[in-house]
């Protein structure tokens, strides 16, 4: 197990070290001159050569990914040429934000999930089943885009019974930014309605962005729980006489989710690219725009880093996901 | 059956939250229920939110208001639009100010009172006593004596985002316009400018020229590039009537009243303001009731916002939108090597034939655009002034509008020598990821205009690009663009504002956003800005004005009409066609 | 295609009838499959004969006519300059259908040319393109789309550039994975043991019988690309010309609007929806149908 966890760790390496050359080259090779940009209107040809020198982008490529790759190492991730801020800052800034509303998306698509598949499994072929498909099956279908407009459309504006956009109510509740993930900051702030309201906020973009999960949730569930519904341990557990219950539980629920915890992980790279749509649709101050922002308005710094870090998260949540289904799985002999 | 449980308790769970956050405090009805209050969604007039019917101004509570973003930088020298603006000048402030509500009367703020002419070269401000930046040092004669410095000698890297300053004061460094700022005595500040300018108060109004506190610009490094925090961190380093407390970019600006005040204090306890790019994504928060107003309604909204119970703020129209055409593009984009000189390859530009240049002017219906795109609330351009400025009739007489005539149109384009096997290609630009006052929907605007183009036989090449620098804005102004669309929103009442900023010649050369070199035009340009005496000053700028619409530099197409709105409970809000306004006086019924 | 199949019922001797025949009567047998079929016909057809279906030219509109509610003239109502929404979602499959083909067969061809190159040679080639996998697998795939979209410009072959490199890295594993398979099927083993190698080896025994996971994934494929193809387009990355008429285009720029007219931007969304759909429906009925262990 130990050694599993190793070769995963070591594998790293490279992916990361192919991770900076890419993102260094691709933004070197992006059209445009960061020194331009900055400057603006008044961009002279001197002034852009001496801003070029500033930021030391006219010495040899070499020179420039080292500086990149140690400043990385050294957590420091520049500052942004168009905005002039900390990047560190912008990132710790936001990106509890979008950890809030990427964990309200799996907590729904979980806890509505798993129970549906489970539900679908034992009542195959029976009208449920292929209602579940089918709804699965629109769940996979609809974009994000789409479905977070009608949701706002319908529950913020036409029926105003949830909150639009943002992430809490702001002149009800003045609440102390710490960790930056609202609904944490409102119960360290001892504020219980505030906590209630920053959870109604993430109702709605949290269902956009977790319909796509649940229902491939749903669907590998529903799958997963089938296959072990026919092993012969199911059968012998149901044989017993064992109460229904205790067969979901000891048998089949445990068996059945292996197969579900490596989609999780799979899932976090969508959700990290559905937060760009989500954020944008519904207000929310959190990594994706951010992201989004910079690369169309060729912030080259926050480009270099923020897709970095981001990439490096999603990596090591697979890592995660992978280690803790070789812990799940007893069966698994790694090599 | 358990799954069946939990999938039903969490179904009640979700439900229970939806209902048990109504919130009461923002729903638009909810104004309606204090007493005596009366009827207000039937007041017409646009300050139907002033406090005309909501009994007496009364301090206390916080405002939620959505603009379209937040400042670009939170140092004032350094920002150059209208939401950086909107922020900023809550918390600083310059020395003089248009008054309320007007665009070319002149109040004074930290100064309190001033000497000079617009002809003079020298003007002598008294400052206001007892005076104290939010950081509790006094404002005095050699703070603004630094903060003048500071701009006049910005470095390079600043001096991109220093537009406004470079604009008005003819560049930085000792050469410019300025001559000297001296601290003549505690409180009495004296500018010596190296010639006269008729504008330079005006121009000082602006919020890039507020003065800051200096303890604040040297604690921050506000003057090295490469360490300033002075533009990203959370300073108390104004002297407005509400104080900065918290800045989360892309998230929120919280401000809180300034109890020290050196006027009346500000009556709302906090003003938060958030970012909503999308406007109707800001009608929409302030129909969930998560802000309280807005600005910039989408046109198309505006009966909606009335139909609903909220309040419309209109402004008077200052703004202009336009259709910019540069002979020279393709020439100008080859010889700066920018990218955009490929999609032209290397053709010679039909906009060189000023007969092809009217015939886009007379292809275009500027009428059938009002109603779709401005909701009918906005109003055809003939000339750059807006209906608002008090000099329109002026300008006005010294031009000849086009009229619409498709038929003329393509006869013209057909003398000029084109038709359907040698068709006038041009290449027409809009910018993406932005609206504005003046260009509500610069896509369809795009369209609508090049369907038009196509009726009278031009063949049009589509292009766009981001707003922001060094995206469609640069190249506009840089001149790479055969057709694009670009607008103005005047800062003060001047023709100079206007016609000047866009026309006037720097060393001998035209602007390069148009290429409009015209014989005579560098000097009635001068002539007019010089020119001191008012009817006089209307014939010369009307004289400029006439010479560039006759050679077609550019095509007025509209002036957009901008509103607020506000849920009723929202008061006392003093709409500027210039968009500068103060939340000091805004108040909260109930 | 027959000579593969001839291939393979020669080496599947337990198998009377051949896998694609046998499949195809599955198929049809596939209620999922058959709506699924049905659907992406439909967007096929209509795609091919836009100009004989559109009531009224896609492109042109009259400004006096803008914001028509749907009427039996515009069942779908008209946009901001008057043009006929219908029409216009009718001609926008067009642009979304190619998108997507195009970018699902760069992303084949790519994608199963460095999946062909690690699963045949092993080794130190396999290592070098799965890790290079694994990296593009490491960013958020329409942040990826983004930047190439941002890199290359918006044109029509550009954004099915910028989506199939999206589907490059899941058709490189795919294709790799049965390469790796079948290395050690029976017939492949017997193959070599005849003295069948190299290329030879590859590209008439191995890739045959690879080929189907392939298909079924391009199929699904076809429905994310319609997706992405679409969420770029709603976030202003979509073709520069603003005429097009680009389902997602359609659905931002209606998006403005959404306060008094609703449909201008529910009738583009339901079109992605029922294309996505179809895909999806088609691609699932085929892995039914052509996977041997789902066989009933």
């Amino acid at each position: 197990m130990g050694k599993f966890i190793l070769r995963r760790l070591l594998l790293l390496i490279p992916i990361m070290l192919g991770l900076t050359v890419l993102v260094f080259l691709f933004i070197r090779l992006l059209p445009g001159d960061p020194a331009g940009a900055i400057l603006g209107e008044r961009a002279t040809p001197e002034a852009v050569e001496r801003v070029r020198t500033a930021l030391g982008l006219d010495r040899p490529l070499i020179e420039q990914y080292w500086e990149y790759v140690s400043g990385l190492v050294r957590l420091d991730l520049g500052t942004s040429f168009i905005t002039n801020r900390d990047v560190t800052d912008d990132f710790l800034q936001r990106f509890p934000a979008t950890v809030e509303l990427t964990a309200a998306a799996m907590i729904f698509a979980l806890t509505l999930g798993i129970p549906l598949g489970m539900l679908t499994a034992k009542r195959r072929g029976s009208w449920l089943d292929s209602a579940g498909t089918v709804v699965s099956l629109i769940g996979i279908s609809i974009p994000i885009f789409f479905l977070g407009l009608m949701l706002k459309f319908l529950f913020a504006i036409h029926w105003p019974i949830l909150p639009d956009s943002g992430r809490i109510d702001l002149i009800e509740y003045a609440i102390p930014r710490v960790t930056n993930m609202m609904t944490v900051d409102a119960i360290l702030a001892g504020e219980f309605g505030g906590f209630v309201d920053a959870l109604r906020h993430l109702i709605l973009p949290g269902i956009a962005l977790g319909t796509i999960p649940l229902a491939i949730i749903m669907r590998i569930t529903r799958a997963s729980v089938i296959d072990v519904l026919n092993e012969d341990y199911v059968r012998t557990a149901n044989a017993k006489g064992l109460a229904s219950r205790v067969v979901d539980n000891r048998h089949v629920l445990r068996n059945a989710l292996l197969p579900v915890v490596t989609v999780i992980g799979l899932q976090m790279g969508l959700l990290l690219g559905g937060a760009i749509l989500t954020e944008t649709i519904f207000g929310w101050g959190g990594v994706g725009k951010w992201i989004y922002d910079a690369v169309v308005n060729n912030d080259y710094q926050v480009i270099q880093s923020g897709v970095l870090v981001l990439a490096v998260i999603f990596v090591l949540v697979n890592l995660a996901v992978d280690v803790s289904y070789a812990f799940l799985n007893p069966r698994i002999r790694y090599s | 059956m358990r799954t069946w449980r939990w999938v039903s308790v969490l179904a009640v769970l979700v439900l229970v939250l939806a209902a048990c956050g109504q919130q009461p405090a923002a729903t638009p009805d909810e104004g309606s229920e204090p007493p005596a209050s009366g009827s207000e969604s039937e007041a017409p007039e646009p300050s139907a939110s002033e406090d005309v019917d909501g009994g007496e101004p009364t301090a206390g509570g916080t405002l939620v208001f959505a603009g379209a973003r937040l400042a670009a930088s939170l140092d004032p020298a350094l920002t150059s639009d209208g939401e950086s603006f909107r922020i900023l000048q809550q918390v600083y402030e310059p020395l003089v100010d248009l008054a309320p509500g007007t665009t070319d009367e002149l109040v004074g703020v930290l100064a309190e009172s001033w000497t000079g002419e617009p002809s003079d070269t020298e003007y002598v401000f008294t400052l206001r006593e007892g005076v104290t930046f939010h950081d509790g040092t006094p404002l005095d004669a050699e703070a603004v004596k630094f903060n003048f410095d500071r701009m006049q000698n910005f470095s390079e890297e600043f001096q991109g985002d220093a537009y406004y300053y470079g604009a008005l004061m003819d560049g930085f460094g000792a050469e410019n316009l300025i001559s000297s700022v001296e601290a003549t005595d505690e409180l009495e500040v004296t500018i010596t400018l190296r010639e006269p300018s008729p504008t330079f108060l005006f121009g000082i109004t602006l919020t890039p020229f507020s003065i800051v506190s200096p303890a604040i610009l040297e604690s921050t490094n506000a003057d090295d590039a490469a360490t300033s925090t002075f533009g990203t961190d959370v300073v108390q380093g104004g002297t407005g009537p509400f104080v900065l407390d918290d800045y989360v970019p892309d998230d929120s600006a919280t401000l809180s009243r300034n109890e020290d005040y050196w006027g009346d204090p500000a009556l709302l306890d906090s003003l938060i303001i958030r970012p909503i790019a999308d406007p109707a994504a800001r009608l929409q928060a302030l129909q969930g009731g998560s802000v309280q107003g807005f600005d910039l309604v989408n046109p198309s909204d505006y009966e909606t916002v009335e139909s609903e119970g909220f309040s419309l703020v209109e402004r008077l129209s200052f703004n202009t939108l336009y259709l910019g055409l540069n002979p020279v593009a393709r020439e100008n984009a080859a010889a700066a090597e920018s990218g955009v000189a490929e999609v032209y390859e290397g053709e010679e530009s039909p906009l060189q034939d000023l007969a092809v240049r009217q015939a886009i002017e007379m292809a275009i219906d500027k009428e059938a655009l009002i109603e779709p795109f401005y909701g009918g609330r906005g109003s055809v351009a003939d000339t750059f002034m807006p209906p608002s400025s008090g000099w329109s009739d002026a300008i006005l007489a010294g031009v000849e509008p086009a009229e619409f005539d498709a038929e003329g149109a393509r006869q013209l384009l057909e003398d000029a020598g084109f038709n359907a096997e040698n068709p006038a290609t041009i290449h027409f630009w809009y910018p993406t990821e932005v609206t504005r006052p003046y260009m509500p929907d610069p896509r369809g605007l795009h369209e609508a205009i090049t369907q038009m183009l196509e009726d009278v036989g031009f063949v049009v090449v589509p292009n766009s690009d981001i707003w922001d620098s060094p995206g469609y804005l640069f190249d506009a102004q840089n001149g790479f663009y055969d057709l694009h669309f670009l607008g103005w929103t005047g800062d003060y009442d001047d023709p100079s504002n206007w016609y000047g900023v866009h026309f006037g010649y720097a060393q001998g050369e035209p602007a390069a956003q148009f290429g409009c070199d015209v014989d005579g035009l560098e000097d009635a340009i001068s002539a007019a800005d010089a020119e001191l005496d008012e009817a006089a000053r209307g014939e010369a700028w009307a004289e400029v004005a006439g010479l560039i619409h006759e050679n077609v530099c550019f095509v007025t197409l509209a002036h957009g009409d901008t509103a607020l709105a506000f849920t009723d409970v929202v008061q006392g809000y003093e709409p500027n066609p210039t968009g500068s306004e103060s939340f000091q006086s805004v108040w909260l019924s109930e | 295609m027959t000579q593969a199949t001839g291939v393979m019922t020669a080496t599947h001797e337990d198998r009377p009838i051949g896998l694609w025949t046998d499949a195809l009567r599955r198929m049809r047998r596939s209620p999922a499959a058959i709506i699924g079929g049905t659907v992406v016909a439909i967007f096929v057809l209509m795609a091919m004969f836009a100009p004989f279906l559109a009531p009224f030219d896609p492109t042109r509109g009259n400004l006096a006519d803008s914001y028509l509610p749907p009427s039996p003239e515009h069942w779908f109502g008209t946009n901001v300059q008057g043009q006929d929404v219908l029409s216009r979602i009718i001609f926008g499959s067009r642009l979304t259908l190619g998108i997507a083909v195009l970018s699902v067969i760069f992303g084949v061809a790519a994608g199963g040319l460095l999946g062909a190159l690690a699963g045949y040679f092993r080794g130190w080639v396999d290592s070098v393109i799965m890790r290079g996998v694994d990296i593009m697998l490491s960013i958020p795939g329409l942040l990826f789309a983004i930047a190439v979209v941002t890199y290359l410009g918006r044109g029509f072959v550009q954004i099915a550039v910028a989506i199939a490199i999206l589907n490059v890295p899941i058709f490189a594993r795919l294709l790799r994975a049965s390469l790796l398979s079948l290395r050690e099927a029976d017939y492949v083993i017997a193959a070599r043991s005849v003295g069948v190698a190299g290329p030879t080896l590859l590209l008439r025994h191995m890739l045959p019988n690879a080929i189907s996971p392939l298909i079924v994934q391009g199929t699904l494929a076809l429905a994310t690309a319609v997706v992405d193809a679409a969420a770029l387009g709603f976030l202003g990355l979509g073709p520069p010309d603003p005429g097009t008429p680009e389902w997602g285009m359609m659905l931002s720029d209606t998006y403005r609007y959404l306060n008094n007219a609703v449909y201008l931007a529910f009738f583009p969304g339901i079109a992605i929806v029922l294309s996505v759909l179809g895909f999806n429906l088609l691609g699932d009925g085929m892995r039914e149908a052509l996977d041997p262990k789902l066989r009933r």
